[in-house]
């Protein structure tokens, strides 16, 4: 029952999380992408529980204009798990051999610091 | 709430319920079970995506696949490839006809490009019968910014500053409207919105109600707001049973969340809806047969002035808005009068949604800026014309509407141009024809419809526009005269003169137009007894071409009357030539297409 | 002050006036057909359907109706371009095209709003033919005929019925084309709850709502050597009578009346205002029988048969209210077929007993069963005023060269208060006249209480009796019928007695009378004619009346006796309301 203003500010950021989705792709053009090579490779590879942990963190850091996407395979599949990050305007980033704990770096480094894990690079 | 990493959005508007989306929902929840993805994907029924033609539509996000023609066998595909392994299904992509090009994002299809969606952008995103969906997406906060940073005088003047016109079809200014409810003393108002959509092949209405009905609530009680009304009553088609259970579940949901009902956000404003079922009479659309119908009388047009807005519901004074111009109301209160005067053309702020049919390759709802031309919603968003044939006419209105001809083509889309070409902009019924398509048998269908539904109450509507079908009628089975011409325009500018509500005045449009633009085919009809379009059944022969015929008797064995008879003449091998006897031919046209020579023909 | 242009004319009119209005207050006529407008009796009929009275208004696009629309502050109004004028033609072309031609046999032949237009307009060709409504006549019951087919959708019946008389039985009904005005279910009549008060004849414009006529039976018992046939006369025809021949409106034309019955053929001519006398006689006996003994009231006079079906469909719960006391022509016809018979040496199943009436639902009352003996119907037929007018004329009668006659004896003679009947007000004033001499134990110095006159429609006045403070409430039309009984009902009534008619302005606006448009001064001037009437008689107190007398001296003993009871009274009927 909304009985103020607030009220319905707090429920709108509580239900925001399931329809941001919708609403950021509906206007994808701001968006950064972040794409999860799977196929059978890549599922084999492990990419199902790197995908998780992406999403899981992408979301706990409440990063709107972000979306994680499983994608077909990239090729490369000695390296997979592969991660590819694009954002509008900016290089086109790949990350090889993304586990779990590094997919945790990752959203922490990468995405909300806005560093590039050098270390973990490799060519698109 | 944990969202899931994936959603798949399934089209649930009335046309992609018809071909089988429920299917497309039952295989999807089966196939996620079977796979153990179900925590991952979450599945959900949303409103009208406007691409009729191409559904059963899915969505899947966040990758912004959209998937067409979709079929519950089709789903285990998608589940296994797309979803657990990440590649996109492509036969089930939309592929462009001509170019053979599959699109992955819709907003590059040619259908969607030229749109711009604004009364129903939230169609197709939120699951209608969810309010939580709709509060995510900040919704009734335009709601509580009424109620707190504006007094109901802002409120109007943003409404009007932004310059939205009545969708109904009437285009008047909305602002305007309401600050006549405004502006008269009393302590009982009513907000009333028009959801009686009757134009023939018009749901554009439909499918807001489908697909986003709290936007129409909110709406509504901003208007109450503006105005000091405390009742709203929705006018709703009793035909439109999905959108009257989705209103129904959404007032219930904003009843139970406070945002209807007393003392709404704990201010000191109370308003709260009901819905009212119409009874199946074209004539409730008009405004004030509509405010007779809500009162339990006939459903017959009242003598305006004096107007609703003054004298309404039960006297009262009352707002009737349509269900697209409540629409766009959050919007514009969340973006402003400034956002919404850059969309469309000088006068036309906004977009208007249409509901593109006929003989057109892109069947569905569009939403377009006003200003767009008629040429790039056929061309461009509509596909072209259906087997490639030839344009000949746009008709929008509906049965209050005229014909767009060849030559105006390329007007903008405006309340203005319409009118000045002889037309109007009606509900947003928009209906393409090619040159299979008689003009005078259009005009004919039409005025069925109004004299069918005329209420009765004033002579011009009961009488005349009976007189003028009479006419037509003759016209169409051979039997015109040479005065019936001069007799259609004369009555039918009568008709538009002294008729007592919008149906009768408007019910001679289409016949008046396509006179205007098409008067050769009327002609064809009354000189020469002949329809040029071939589709006017007592006007046409069917005809066996003797040099064609090889005496196969296929045609004779399909005709339902047995009026294909052998004559005493030889064709092909040793066979007899058939002949068609005209007398007893029923036009039925079972024969033509089945001659392997193509030896029948229209005539 | 309102300043508009009507016709290149400057002129000044009160706001809230209409363009017909302001057009015909200055010269100007505008043709109308569902207009209507009486709005003293509360009927007012401003519906717009016709689209005939369309005028030109500088500034809108389309025609407007001028019946209907207010003028504003510089209003510019041209009623006669070349649109408008087609516009009107049009309108009626139509009308014509969805209407029966037989306009030669048509009840209101010369009488008709569509013939007259038709002919103001010049409409001189059928122009439109194809489909027409196709309804089936009602002729279900004895009162009224609808004939659907020539209904115009002015909508003034279902008006008259809904908001004036509260009955209801009348809707428009079907769309388009199909459309007419009819009842529930299309019933019959008999199967509603009309009253048969014909004020929806009244206003119809055309021959759509038409009474049943008998003249024709009537022709054949006059002709019949075997028959004695007895006519009777209400107050309310010999003041409206003479406008049928063109006499000026409100001519007490009593004596004309008289011997054109007896050319006519009718064997005796006597008076109705002799039953109207014995009505009172009985009705004051049992006003002051329910006063003194503590029996129901208010009282509620019963002379008018469509308000007592009235109360029978709408308040059937009481029905132990109205007098018991049968309507004047009713007792004028028991008394007839008894007393008179024997006095005149003939037997009563020989005697044919005509009314003339103003009235619609008399037709309906003297077909009751109830008021019958033997099976022998106490009045045979009901003519109305028009259909005496049309005898009179089919007899080739030139009425207005009539020498003056009076009724014959023994059942002719009246006194002042039974005329004043045929008004609202008159019933009651008689019933007082004799209550309150019988009460006050001697006659009264002044007969006449202006207290209980008036046109609206309701009114009250309390007239001290000795002790008594008589509480007296009267209403004319059903509407307003309406309130007092929910006020009975409810048990906030007051009165000791009221006066009820069902046509809004008493029996001389009944359903039977010459037609009189929208013009109310029509009836104020009859309602003259029948209080100068009184004024100018020598009895004006039913009780004198000295054939009265000597009816109950001979015949009935007391009044509300066992005689008169038997006689004289009658019970009502539950009916549903349908």
């Amino acid at each position: 029952m909304i009985k103020s203003r607030e009220d319905l500010m707090n429920l709108r950021n509580k239900y925001r999380d399931d329809v941001i989705m919708r609403l950021i792709s509906y206007d994808s053009s701001n968006r950064t992408e972040v794409m999860v090579g799977m196929a059978d490779c890549g599922i084999a590879a492990g990419a199902r529980d790197t995908l998780k942990v992406l999403f899981d963190e992408v979301n706990n850091a409440r990063l709107e204009d972000v979306s994680v996407i499983a994608v077909d395979c990239m090729g490369n599949c000695d390296n997979e798990p592969i991660v590819q990050i694009s954002t509008p305007g900016k290089p086109v980033i790949r990350y090889k051999k993304v586990d779990t704990a590094l997919a945790k770096e990752i959203v922490a480094k990468h995405l909300v610091g806005g560093s590039i894990l050098d270390h973990a690079r490799m060519e698109v | 709430m944990n969202p899931t990493r994936l959603q798949v959005l399934i089209c649930g508007g009335t046309g992609c319920i018809s071909s089988g989306c429920l299917d497309v929902e039952t295989a999807f929840m089966e196939s996620l079970e079977k796979h153990g993805l179900t925590d991952e994907v979450f599945v959900l029924k949303v409103g009208c995506l406007g691409f009729c033609e191409q559904g059963p539509i899915v969505k899947v996000y966040p990758d912004n696949t959209f998937y067409v023609r979709v079929e519950g066998k089709d789903v285990e595909e998608i589940v296994v490839e797309h979803l657990l392994k990440g590649k996109t299904v492509e036969r089930l992509l939309f592929k462009d006809p001509e170019t053979g090009e599959r699109y992955f994002y819709y907003k590059d299809m040619p259908f969607y490009k030229s749109q711009h969606r604004v009364a129903l952008k939230l169609c197709g995103i939120v699951d209608p019968e969810q309010i939580s969906d709709y509060i995510g997406v900040d919704g009734y906060q335009a709601l509580a910014q009424s109620l707190f940073d504006m007094t109901p005088k802002e409120v109007i003047d943003l409404i009007k500053a932004s310059g939205l016109r009545g969708r109904g079809g009437a285009g008047f200014s909305t602002g305007s409207k309401w600050e006549f409810a405004y502006n008269v003393k009393g302590d009982k108002k009513y907000v009333v919105c028009n959801a009686d959509e009757g134009d023939p092949g018009a749901f554009m209405d439909r499918s807001i109600l489908e697909g986003d009905p709290h936007s129409v609530i909110e709406a509504m009680a901003i208007c109450a707001y503006a105005i000091g009304a405390d009742e709203g009553v929705v006018y709703i088609r009793a035909e439109y049973p999905l959108a009257v259970n989705r209103l129904r579940v959404a007032i219930e949901q904003a009843r139970e969340y406070g945002l209807l009902g007393k003392n709404i956000f704990g201010t000191d404003f109370s308003f709260d809806i009901h819905m009212d079922l119409g009874a199946g009479a074209f004539v409730c659309g008009e405004e004030t047969a509509l405010l007779n119908s809500v009162e339990g009388l006939r459903g017959e047009p009242r003598i305006k002035p004096p107007f609703p807005a003054v004298v309404g519901l039960w006297q009262k004074p009352t707002i009737i808005n349509n269900v697209e111009t409540l629409a766009n109301i959050p919007q514009i209160l969340l973006k402003g009068a400034d956002w919404f005067q850059s969309i469309g053309a000088p006068g036309n702020s906004g977009t208007k949604v249409f509901a593109l049919a006929g003989k057109i390759n892109n069947v569905g709802l569009v939403e377009v800026p006003m200003g767009i031309t008629f040429h790039d919603i056929i061309y461009k968003i509509g596909g072209g014309i259906r087997g490639g044939k030839k344009f000949k006419a746009v008709q929008t209105g509906g049965p209050s509407g005229g014909m767009i001809p060849v030559k105006d083509i390329n007007i903008e889309v405006t309340f203005e141009n319409l009118l000045k070409a002889g037309s109007m902009m009606g509900s947003g019924g928009m209906i393409v024809m090619d040159e299979d398509d008689c003009m005078v048998n259009i005009a004919k269908f039409y005025l069925d419809f109004t004299v069918e539904e005329s209420c009765g109450k004033c002579t011009p509507c009961r009488i005349g526009t009976t007189r003028m079908y009479e006419i037509l009628d003759r016209i169409t089975k051979g039997q015109g005269k040479e005065d019936d011409i001069k007799e259609l325009k004369s009555l039918g500018e009568t008709i538009k003169d002294t008729s007592l509500c919008g149906l009768g005045k408007s019910a001679p449009n289409p016949i008046l137009s396509t006179i205007d633009w098409f008067l050769d085919e009327y002609e064809a009809h009354i000189k020469d007894k002949k329809c040029p379009a071939g589709a006017c059944k007592d006007l046409v022969s069917y005809v066996i071409v003797p040099e064609k015929c090889i005496g196969c008797t296929i045609c004779a064995r399909v005709c339902p009357v047995n009026c294909i008879h052998t004559v005493d003449q030889t064709v092909g091998k040793n066979k007899k030539l058939h002949v068609i006897d005209q007398a007893e031919c029923v036009k039925c046209g079972a024969c033509l297409p089945k001659c392997p020579t193509k030896a029948i023909i229209l005539e | 002050m309102i300043n508009i242009k009507l016709n290149n004319m400057a002129i000044q009119v009160e706001k809230g006036t209409t363009i017909l209005e302001a057009a015909r207050a200055n010269g100007v006529n505008i043709p109308t057909l569902c207009h209507l407008d009486m709005a003293s009796i509360k009927m007012v009929n401003k519906v717009g359907t016709c689209r005939v009275c369309m005028v030109e208004v500088e500034g809108r696009l389309d025609l407007m109706p001028a019946c209907a629309v207010e003028v504003y502050e510089g209003m510019v109004i041209h009623t006669n371009t070349t649109r408008a004028i087609k516009a009107r033609r049009t309108m009626v072309e139509l009308f014509l095209s969805n209407h029966p031609k037989d306009c030669l046999v048509c009840e209101r032949n010369k009488n008709c709003e569509l013939q007259t237009l038709a002919a103001d307009l010049n409409i001189r060709e059928n122009r439109y033919d194809g489909k027409m409504i196709n309804h089936p006549k009602d002729t279900s019951s004895q009162s009224l005929i609808r004939d659907a087919e020539k209904c115009v959708l002015c909508r003034r019946c279902e008006t008259m019925c809904n908001q004036v008389q509260s009955v209801g039985v009348y809707s428009a009904v079907q769309r388009g084309i199909k459309s007419v005005v009819s009842t529930a279910f299309d019933n019959p009549m008999t199967e509603t709850s009309c009253t048969y008060c014909g004020q929806c004849v009244s206003v119809c414009p055309t021959g759509a709502l038409t009474q049943v006529n008998h003249t024709s039976e009537v022709w054949d018992a006059i002709n019949d050597p075997d028959k004695v046939v007895v006519v009777q006369t209400a107050p309310a025809i010999r003041v409206a009578l003479g406008e049928e021949f063109g006499m000026p409106i409100g001519t007490v034309v009593t004596g004309k009346m008289v011997s054109g019955l007896r050319r006519i053929g009718f064997d005796h001519v006597y008076d109705t205002v002799f039953g109207a006398d014995l009505c009172i006689m009985e009705e004051a006996t049992e006003l002051i029988d329910r006063i003194k003994n503590g029996g129901r009231l208010p009282m509620l006079t019963s002379c008018c048969p469509a308000w007592v079906k009235f109360i029978e469909h709408q308040f059937p719960e009481l029905l132990d209210v109205p007098s018991t006391c049968r309507s004047p022509h009713q007792m004028f016809g028991v008394i007839a077929k008894t007393y008179l018979a024997k006095k005149l040496g003939v037997d009563p199943a020989k005697m044919v007993v005509v009314s003339i009436m103003p009235c619609l639902a008399k037709k309906f009352e003297a077909a009751r069963e109830e008021l019958s003996h033997d099976s022998n119907l106490d009045v045979d037929y009901v003519l109305t005023t028009r259909e005496l007018a049309a005898m009179y004329r089919e007899a080739g009668i030139n009425f207005t060269q009539l020498p003056d006659e009076d009724f014959d004896k023994v059942m002719g003679e009246s006194s002042g208060a039974g005329v004043i009947f045929g008004t609202t007000g008159g019933v009651i004033e008689a019933a007082v006249r004799t209550a309150a001499s019988w009460l006050g134990g001697k006659p009264l110095e002044n007969v006449e209480f202006q207290q209980l006159r008036g046109v609206e429609g309701i009114r009250e006045a309390t007239i001290k009796v000795g002790d008594l403070d008589l509480k007296i409430g009267i209403a004319n039309g059903l509407g307003n019928a309406r309130t007092l009984l929910e006020n009975i009902r409810d048990g906030k009534s007051q009165y000791h007695a009221i006066e009820i008619m069902a046509c809004p302005g008493g029996c001389i606006s009944g359903g039977g009378q010459p037609f009189y448009g929208n013009d109310r001064a029509v009836i104020a001037k009859r309602a003259e004619g029948l209080y100068s009437v009184d004024r100018n008689k020598k009895v004006r107190v039913s009780h004198e009346n000295e054939e009265i007398k000597a009816l109950y001296a001979e015949f009935l003993g007391e009044p509300g006796g066992k005689i008169a009871h038997d006689l004289l009274h009658t019970s009502y009927t539950k009916r549903p309301i349908m």
